[in-house]
């Protein structure tokens, strides 16, 4: 039959199908099935209850709203140390020859003696005895040699090697103004300048003289872990002071009990200091440094101990990222979509934009919301909390919402090449959990922990890490204390670049593989 | 019930992935095992750590295989519509997943045993002093243990009817305890927990030494696995019973 | 139908819309519509939100939903969720899928299927006011009965091959066979009469008779001549049916036993 009719003509209108449009169709299929948006809220809601709960849970009698101190640039601190000192009013200096540095070691069954690598002797000047106020310190160590530090996290290395009566290291600490001087010398006369500090705003009054610490020795999993406590002693000759120091004898006291680093033993229970000819013996425990994760951190909690939850929104979260694409499959729905938008790879692209970024939301809502309500709670439990600087935080946050998108797009790309739920979801949550488990436990030897947070996607768990590493702390800086074998970003990068080689292989098998 | 498991045994056997997933759970517990016993350091006096414990860490990664394969016994039924003509050949519902249960068990035990038996081979090699007397209860224990979580997942799954929301209530039971127990700093709280979570009450019976350091004794740990294992299987039965299919 | 939508990749051969390939067109929805799956719906999204998204896709927005949702008569369920629907309302619902774009190509699979008598007759009228608009409609069936009214140009498709591509008039003339009823109260009296002629005559049930070789004005006028009563003659209708068995008796891939239908 021919046809007298003229051909119809679409009415539908002018519009575009491009990105834009197939990102809009693709966030309407989101929001309109109420189990994936509510889903997501309660993975959302499960990042905060299970924090909430990690952290929650018991007390400590430690005292309530008690925090690590902190020390001129936010940093949460260690200051204990045994300190001879008279106030010091305008400029002036102090130099002074340390002649024995030796110690005590508290070993499981006796005490022995010996000295932590990082045990302190040596002059300080500090603007007041208040935890963590600005000082800068010239010192001997038994393993380090001379060192110069000042606002705790920083370190200029002077003089190596040991002191013993044969080779005493001098130390002069010169303040003038804002700025303090550290020279080291091995016989009195030349002197070495090592480094310069500036503290701004330092008061004219401060409080200058010798002091020493010790830190605990850590020991790693392998023989048990803990610490064990030792105490260091130093002999110093006469100090020789130049400028506006006050007339008082000097005062002996320890500064800040032992601080969460530092022990005393058994037998030698308090720091002291006594008069040996013109000089003096000082013997003290703790540390001046800054805090770092693990045994360091004391009943504390860090920033990523209240992040636990994400755990538990990942698991969620990927479920849900499964099944916006797999449950296309089983209805039957992928023809739908790819008859609407035949180009394949576009519409994969804007599957993983919609779902990677409600994931980046809710994670980032559900780490603030915990973050936020978490601390003070843990705070008024007695639990300290280590505080990070704003950007630190920042990157810890968005950072846990970038991870988390990341784990629901490997998810989606994952969902289109295996197209059935259980498998996906069991891989990307073994790949991504019990790798975390097995390195932070503390079972495995470093080496191969740091291996696995490596090369599997649980290195994106790096980009949480806000425990710093300071290499003139001792420390085991390995995972089960927090610290990743990758630098944050980096991290998040492996676990991204699994996120994109799957969506390459499934944008691949879409356009090749019949719908 | 002779039927029942008749019927399930066939499903199960004719399914192409069954054997796939079973042959899955064996190599990664072997090879993830394998990889953490060579990388113990181990010196004159021994090993760190429990060797026997060391060499059957890949069970971890294989519960993760084997509870896709329970979960999607139940599940694909229902995503098939399957589980009207299951119900309607055996109308006493209760027998459905018993029977599937009765047969995974048997199913996941044959794996298992082949893959706790591979595990302490390469353990072996690589490892000395691998005691017998506790060992063989760490392995026995073990094959156990995997066939506790396909009960997990099954009962699971047969609740919520769903592989995806199934998968994910399992493997979250599993590993978010061990994270979670981890964090918490009161020790109480801590051990109460070791005690209770599935996934390592249920892998103390693993350990060979060092007993009374333990949270919880090695047969009471998988016994709370049971518990888990049984209250999941009751609440998926119950609730098969009551809906409409 | 899935090659011609790039579904499915062709072994040989391609299937091209307007002349290009469907993978390369651009709001592919404005020039070819389809139904294949009536079934393929996420049970817990509304069967608004179902036609959204698709016409969020080529640009288009919630008036043109809410207009195919009151062509195809689904506006009162339009909020219902897609999951609760009957096979009927999801046929309407796909069907208005396919309106969305308003292309001049419509392509449906099986739409008639598990509809109800009420159901039937509107779509069947459904599709016939599209393609009087103009539009090319191509459904794919096998309830012949009900195409025969409805479909002007018929493409049978067996065993991988095309059977037979015409219109149906002519497919149902060149099985027409030239038969008439007659139904009469004096069957013996009218079966009398005519098998004295050159037709051939058999009864076909109480006051039944087939007659095959004479026009009706023919048998009428004989009938009348002899004073037969005649309460009815009527034309035996060529069935779509008929001319199908014939052209694909050789090419039907699975077949059941046959049953002698009774005529």
């Amino acid at each position: 039959m021919t046809s007298t009719m003229t051909p119809y003509r679409s009415q539908a209108g002018p519009g575009r199908d491009g990105f834009r449009q197939l990102l809009g169709a693709e966030w309407t299929k989101f929001r309109t099935v109420r189990g994936w948006w509510a889903g997501m809220a309660c993975a959302a809601l499960a990042v905060v209850l299970v924090g909430l709960l990690g952290t929650a849970a018991g007390s400590h009698s430690g005292s309530a709203g008690a925090g690590f101190p902190a020390g001129p640039g936010g940093e949460a601190v260690n200051d204990s140390f045994f300190f001879v000192h008279r106030t010091l009013t305008g400029n002036g200096s102090i130099t002074v020859p340390v002649t024995s540095l030796t110690g005590v070691i508290d070993g499981q069954s006796r005490e022995y003696s010996g000295t932590q690598p990082w045990a302190k002797a040596g002059v300080i000047m500090k603007e007041s005895l208040s935890q963590g106020s600005p000082y800068a310190a010239v010192m001997a160590t038994p393993g380090h040699g001379v060192r110069m530090q000042y606002d705790y996290t920083q370190d200029i290395a002077g003089i190596p090697g040991a002191v013993t009566a044969a080779a005493p290291r001098w130390l002069r600490l010169v303040r003038s103004g804002d700025t303090i001087t550290g020279y080291d010398s091995a016989g009195g006369t030349s002197w070495t300048l090592i480094g310069t500090a500036r503290l701004p705003g330092l008061a004219s009054t401060v409080q200058a003289g010798l002091f020493v610490t010790s830190p605990s020795i850590i020991q790693d999993s392998n023989k048990g872990g803990g610490t064990v406590p030792a105490v260091a002693t130093a002999h110093f000759s006469q100090p020789g002071l130049v400028g506006g120091w006050s007339q008082q004898a000097w005062t002996g006291q320890q500064l800040g009990g032992a601080g969460t680093s530092g022990s005393y033993t058994d037998n030698i229970t308090t720091g002291q200091f006594t008069r040996s000819g013109t000089g003096f013996t000082v013997t003290g425990a703790g540390d001046i440094a800054p805090i770092v994760g693990g045994i360091a951190m004391g009943p504390g909690y860090t920033l990523e101990n209240f992040l636990v939850g994400v755990f538990a929104g990942l698991v969620a979260m990927i479920v849900i990222a499964t099944l916006f694409i797999t449950g296309e499959y089983r209805r039957r729905l992928i023809h739908t979509t790819l008859t609407v938008s035949p180009r394949r790879g576009r519409v994969l692209i804007a599957k993983a934009l919609v779902i990677g970024s409600v994931t980046f939301a809710a994670g980032l809502a559900g780490a603030a919301v915990v973050v936020l309500l978490g601390q003070p709670h843990a705070r008024a439990d007695g639990f300290p909390t280590f505080t990070v600087p704003p950007l630190t935080e920042l990157r810890v946050l968005a950072g846990t919402g970038l991870l988390l998108a990341a784990a629901a797009v490997f998810a989606l790309a994952l969902g289109v090449i295996l197209r059935r739920s259980a498998p996906v979801i069991a891989i990307v949550v073994a790949i991504t959990v019990l790798p975390y488990i097995l390195g932070t436990a503390g079972v495995l030897p470093a080496g191969p922990a740091e291996w696995l947070l490596r090369v599997t996607p649980a290195a994106g768990f790096a980009i949480q890490q806000s425990v710093p590493f300071y290499q003139q702390v001792m420390n085991i800086y390995t995972p089960p204390n927090g610290y990743y074998p990758l630098a944050p970003w980096a991290g998040l990068a492996v676990l991204c670049g699994y996120a994109l080689l799957a969506l390459a292989v499934a944008a691949t098998l879409l356009r090749r593989r019949d719908a | 019930m002779r039927q029942a498991l008749n019927a399930e045994w066939t499903k199960l056997r004719t399914e192409t992935s069954t054997l796939w997933l079973l042959l899955g759970a064996v190599i990664v517990t072997v090879a993830l095992g394998a990889g953490v016993t060579s990388s113990i350091m181990c010196d004159a006096r021994g090993c760190a750590g429990d060797p026997t414990e060391l060499s059957l860490t890949g069970i971890m990664l294989g519960q993760a295989v084997i509870a896709i394969l329970a979960v999607t016994a139940i599940s694909s039924e229902y995503s098939t519509g399957m589980i009207r003509t299951t119900i309607t050949l055996v109308p006493r519902r209760p027998a459905v997943p018993a029977a599937k249960a009765v047969v995974l068990v048997c199913v996941v035990a044959a794996a298992s045993a082949i893959a706790v038996l591979g595990s302490l081979i390469a353990g072996r090699y690589i490892l000395p002093g691998l005691a017998d007397g506790p060992t063989l209860r760490a392995a026995l224990g073990s094959v156990l243990y995997m066939a506790l979580i396909a009960l997990l997942s099954l009962g699971a799954a047969t609740a919520v009817r769903d592989s995806a929301t199934g998968t994910g209530i399992v493997l979250g039971l599993l590993y978010l305890f061990p994270v979670l127990i981890k964090v918490i700093k009161d020790p109480q709280w801590q051990r109460h927990l070791q005690q209770i979570a599935p996934m390592p009450a249920g892998l103390a019976i693993q350990a060979t030494g060092n007993l009374q350091h333990l949270p919880i004794s090695p047969w009471a740990g998988l016994g709370v696995l049971a518990a888990w294992a049984a209250a999941a299987l009751l609440l998926g039965g119950l609730l098969l019973q009551l809906r409409d299919a | 139908m899935r090659v011609i939508l790039g579904l499915d990749s062709a072994e040989e051969g391609r299937a091209l819309v307007g002349g290009q390939p469907y993978r390369s067109l651009r709001r592919p929805l404005t020039h070819i519509g389809a139904l294949l799956d009536a079934g393929a719906l996420q049970p817990g999204r509304t069967a608004r939100h179902h036609l959204l998204w698709q016409a969020r896709s080529q640009g288009l927005g919630t008036r043109r939903v809410d207009e195919v949702l009151s062509l195809v008569g689904l506006e009162n369920a339009a909020r219902r969720k897609a999951g609760g629907f009957s096979l009927g309302m999801r046929q309407r619902l796909g069907i208005a899928a396919a309106l969305l774009g308003d292309p001049p190509v419509l392509m449906l699979d099986e739409p008639f299927n598990g509809l109800d008598p009420e159901g039937f007759v509107w779509i069947r009228s459904f599709l016939t006011s599209l393609a009087a608009d103009g539009r090319a409609v191509l459904v794919s069936s096998h309830l012949m009965s009900e195409l025969q009214d409805t479909a002007s140009h018929l493409v049978i498709i067996g065993r991988g091959k095309v059977i037979a591509d015409g219109s149906v008039r002519d497919m149902l003339a060149s099985v027409a066979r030239d038969r008439l009823t007659l139904r009469t109260p004096a069957p013996a009296q009218a079966m009398d009469v005519l098998t004295r002629t050159s037709a051939a005559v058999s009864a076909s049930g109480p006051g039944m008779l087939i007659i095959s070789g004479l026009p009706a004005e023919k048998v009428v006028a004989l009938l009348g001549e002899r004073g037969v009563p005649v309460s009815e003659i009527s034309a035996h209708r060529a069935s779509l049916e008929d001319a199908y068995m014939r052209l694909t008796q050789d090419a039907v891939e699975y077949r059941a036993t046959a049953v002698e239908a009774q005529r």
